[in-house]
């Protein structure tokens, strides 16, 4: 009996780690920061999470993780339910498909292709808000949005990196 | 023995499908959620209270580091500019005390003119004041989380407001949190009046920072930059005569005022329960469950 309680337990945690990060990142964003200059602009931090678990740990950050995801961000922002959900998907369809092309490449390659997928997902956002619900953001607005988003990702792949080899390492 | 790697090959490609089949559902889930969401339903708004009922304990823990590094870069600030602040609040304290007597002198004039019409006064105000833990600012929309809900008797539509200034309208109400709508969100559209000429006018937001002022009548000539605008107190949502902001510009016949509450600043809010009616056509269906 090697595999006890405490174990399964312990590997049912582990499975939960990119979900439970990428909702620490949903709320890091609905902190109130207090700073003038980001009043109406924040970026979008759970996309960063979304996309790094997609590309190391694809078995983990499975659709539902990217849906529930997405539910809860719009919930928080405040937003229509079901936009954010299909922008996550959108990132997690396209970077599960594209493992192998993901496998192994260098750190800016994974950048460049976060930078692309941010880009995609926001214009979901921008579009179905538009379309069904008619509501337009300033452009200006979502632009910086976008670059503070893609300025953010190394900080937090690499914060995500360690944790990474904190507590996946062993699987 | 010798069927072992086709069963495999099998069982990867059947895996394969039901993921494919997964992901085609969840796109199709995002999409049917929105329509929920768009049809207004009484589901969407109970998921919503309900995700953020049981998320604000976690985001009012995270916000007191937020708030304590903003204190203290306050401080710093503060410090700099002492000397010169205190001459100004020495220089307003005069002014203010002036007021005060004149205010004095209004308010007993003003008991004892309605004494004498049969007046009948404002319905008193109930406040609420709750701290701001959620600051949600993305591209589309203008929203904040506070830490009141029912529980403390907040209610759909009530104003909230920081100091004398409005901020915003409740919106949705859980059992702990409410949202508040703020000025600059697109769906905002508040009655107000220009302070002095009694032009009205909607104050639309729009997503910038400051929202538009939209002239009911084509009294163009009545806005000035500079001049003050406060609720008209028409709808019934808000009582009259609450600060709103200043016209910052007049570009093109369209005048932009600059609230006089900035998001950022907003710590604390107060919730008023005035008694009125909102506009909200929800607030009927609320109180006739």
């Amino acid at each position: 009996m090697k595999h006890g309680v405490t174990q399964r337990v312990d590997h049912l945690v582990r499975q939960l780690v990119p979900a439970s990060l990428v909702l620490i990142l949903v709320i890091m964003q609905a902190i109130p920061w207090h700073l003038p200059a980001l009043a109406g602009v924040v970026p979008a931090l759970p996309m960063i999470g979304i996309y790094y678990w997609s590309v190391y740990r694809p078995d983990l950050l499975v659709p539902s993780v990217a849906f529930a995801t997405g539910l809860v961000n719009d919930v928080v922002l405040g937003g229509p339910i079901g936009i954010s959900s299909l922008a996550f998907l959108v990132i997690q369809g396209m970077t599960a498909s594209q493992t192998r092309f993901f496998n192994g490449k260098s750190f800016l390659v994974i950048w460049s292709g976060f930078a692309l997928l941010a880009a995609a997902a926001l214009l979901v956002e921008l579009v179905l808000d538009g379309l069904v619900f008619s509501r337009t953001p300033l452009v200006s607005a979502l632009v910086i949005q976008y670059l503070l988003t893609v300025c953010l990702y190394p900080v937090v792949s690499w914060l995500f990196s360690r944790l990474q080899l904190f507590w996946l390492r062993d699987e | 023995m010798k069927q072992h790697p086709g069963m495999v090959g099998r069982l990867a490609t059947l895996r394969l499908l039901a993921q494919r089949f997964a992901f085609l559902a969840l796109v199709l889930a995002s999409f049917a959620m929105m329509l929920l969401g768009k049809a207004d339903t009484i589901v969407v708004e109970r998921l919503r209270v309900l995700i953020d009922d049981g998320l604000s304990p976690v985001l009012q823990v995270l916000s007191r580091p937020a708030s304590a590094v903003h204190s203290v870069v306050d401080a710093v600030h503060d410090l700099a500019s002492l000397r010169a602040e205190n001459v100004r609040l020495a220089e307003e304290n005069a002014r203010l005390m002036h007021w005060q007597t004149v205010a004095r002198e209004l308010d007993n004039e003003n008991k004892a003119l309605r004494s004498q019409l049969n007046y009948a006064p404002d319905p008193d105000s109930a406040f609420i004041t709750a701290r701001v833990f959620g600051d949600t600012g993305e591209a589309f929309g203008r929203s904040m989380l506070i830490s009141a809900g029912t529980r403390e008797g907040v209610r759909k539509g009530q104003a909230v407001i920081a100091g004398e200034n409005l901020v915003g309208r409740i919106v949705e109400v859980g059992d702990r949190t409410a949202r508040i709508l703020l000025l600059t969100d697109p769906s905002s559209n508040i009655p107000v009046v220009i302070e002095g000429t009694r032009a009205k006018a909607i104050l639309a937001g729009d997503n910038s920072d400051r929202p538009r002022l939209n002239l009911l009548l084509s009294a163009n000539s009545n806005a000035a930059v500079g001049s003050r605008v406060v609720t008209s107190g028409h709808g019934g949502a808000f009582p009259p005569g609450m600060p709103v902001g200043v016209i910052a510009s007049i570009q093109d016949g369209v005048a932009r005022v600059e609230p006089f509450v900035h998001r950022y600043q907003l710590e604390y809010v107060t919730v008023v329960d005035y008694g009125l009616p909102g506009v909200l056509p929800s607030d009927q269906s609320d109180s006739g469950k």
